[in-house]
Parts: C-alpha cells; structure tokens; sequence
C-alpha cells in the first residue's frame, strides 16, 4: 500500500479499524503511525474507549482464571489421569525396563 | 517459562529418557489438558490425546531443536493430534469457516452498529464465580479456531509467537482470529452477564 493512502487511512481511522488495533495493541506494539492514530481516535470515541476498558478485562478475568482456580478443578489433569500418563510413558520409553520405573510418582 | 530450571541445560542431543517425559508431564500437563479439554469436550478424550502427545513427544524428543520453549513445542504436536482427529471424524475444514464477526458489530461504513454499553465492574468481578462461569460458557460458544487462539493467549499466556508456531498461523492470521474472538466474548459478556444483572435494589417480589 503506498505511503499517503495508508496515511490517509490512519487518519480517517473508523471504528471497526479501531477496535482492531485495540486488539493488536493488547498483543503487541503497534507502529507509529497506528498508534497515534488510535491515540486520536480514542480520544474523540467514547464507545472504542469503552471496548478497550472492556478488552482488559476480559484479559484480567481470564489470566486469573488459570492461576490456581480452585473454584475450577476440572482445569487440571486428575491425580488419577496423571498416574496413568505417567505409567504409559515409563512404559512407552524403550530403556525403561530397568530399576528407573521403581518410582514413577509425579505429584 | 523454564526459566527457573537453571540445572536444565540439555546437550545438544539427549537421548530420549523417560525421566525427560515425566518432567514435562509435571511441568506442562495441566495446560495440555486444559487445550485438549477445549478442543475435545470430553475429559476421557482429553486424558488420551494428553498421554498420545507425551509418547510422540518421547518419540520426536531429537527433533526438538529448542527453539521453542518446550511448552510450545508440546502444544503443537498436541494440536496436530486434535486437527488429524477432526480430519478424520469430519470433512469440514476450518480455512473455510465464515467471519462470525461479519456485519455484526459494524455498519459497512465502520461505525458501530451497537456500541458496547457500559459494564459496572466492581474489582471482586474478576474472582466472581458465576462471572467466571459465563466466560466459560461463552468460550464455549466461540468457533473453535477462534477460541483456541483466544485461549492460548489470553488464559494460558503464551506469547504471541508461541500462539502461532502451534497454531500454525501467519502474523496476520492470528491478529484477525484474536480481534474476533474478543469481539464475540465481549458481545457474549454483555449479553449475557451485564444486561442480566439484577438491578442495584432487589426487586420487589
């Protein structure tokens, strides 16, 4: 794309592109051009500030729900599943016929 | 990520060792399980696609290079298990999946449609359980190329790098799958979290 139609785009930034950078932003660094444009954009819209309040704390909520839940059991392997994975790989390695399979314990 | 295993510097070519797989399974196996949970509904199906990745990884461990952090590594053979397994079971491919997001939020001219509406978000939302309930539930309702993406970013952090090296998907492909997603999760949250909210004062019964 050449240089002053995508300046021209920036500048003219709707909604619906905005929220796509909002989205990048929350992933990577967004170049100059587009982050000044953004900047510009959510200043003036309320409704793309709001999404970007919004998009934070649907990251937050799901960070958080991986951290150690132990609201959400059912998120982790079963002690049970873990033996059984645990037996199957001690099983599956070739040089596993030895004394290393005495203690296939992993808490 | 595996970082704080200083001792763990590998020679360039370990020979394959049970004790490598066990360590994975410690370090690694609650996120396989909850990708493969994600991906497959059931949790018997999950456990089985957990322990088929850990014996494939065993079996791969020498073309494992270290490029990648072994997590990612793990997630992509995981993920190519659970594409195969659909490839089989179905015809449909998810290429040719249709924008969920097309015209739903946005005027062609790029104005919102409906602009989101303000949420009350007291902080104790986060650790709210039915809060987290919906999420899920949404999750649920996502397609699932969408979710995944989500899902390795969002919940299990990985960088975005990680994200597409096991999803196998270009720079680009990705931004537009985690844009949509969030836009459908936001959408789904409102509609199903915030405009169901009780008022304030408790109703009059």
């Amino acid at each position: 794309m050449s240089l002053p139609h995508r300046l021209i785009q920036i500048l003219t930034l709707r909604c619906e592109a905005a929220s796509g950078l909002t989205s990048q932003r929350l992933d990577e660094r967004l170049p100059l051009p587009e982050r000044l444009a953004l900047r510009g954009h959510l200043l003036t819209c309320g409704a793309c500030r709001r999404l970007d309040r919004q998009l934070r704390i649907l990251r937050d909520a799901n960070r958080l729900r991986v951290a150690g839940d132990p609201a959400a059991p059912d998120d982790d392997l079963s002690p049970e599943a873990r033996a059984r994975i645990a037996h199957a790989i001690g099983a599956a390695s070739p040089e596993a016929g030895n004394n290393s399979n005495g203690s296939n314990s992993i808490e | 990520m595996t970082a704080d295993h200083a001792s763990e510097i590998d020679p360039p070519q370990t020979a394959t060792s049970p004790t490598d797989a066990a360590e994975w399974l410690a370090a690694h196996g609650d996120a396989l399980y909850r990708f493969a949970r994600l991906r497959l509904g059931t949790r018997e199906l999950a456990e089985d696609f957990v322990q088929d990745t850990f014996l494939a990884a065993l079996g791969s461990r020498d073309r494992f290079q270290g490029r990648s952090s072994t997590r990612t590594w793990l997630l992509a053979i995981l993920r190519r298990k659970i594409v195969d397994h659909y490839r089989r079971s179905r015809s449909v491919r998810e290429a040719t999946e249709p924008d969920p997001t097309a015209r739903r939020f946005f005027r062609i001219d790029g104005h919102w449609l409906a602009a989101p509406s303000p949420w009350k978000t007291p902080p104790e939302i986060l650790a709210d359980e039915e809060f987290r309930a919906v999420i899920d539930d949404c999750l649920g309702r996502l397609p699932p190329s969408l979710a995944e993406a989500f899902v390795l970013r969002e919940r299990e952090g990985l960088e975005v790098e990680a994200v597409r090296e096991v999803l196998a998907l270009s720079a680009g492909g990705l931004r537009v799958r985690l844009h949509r997603a969030r836009l459908l999760l936001r959408d789904c949250l409102e509609t199903h979290w915030f405009d169901d909210r009780p008022p304030a004062s408790p109703r009059p019964t």
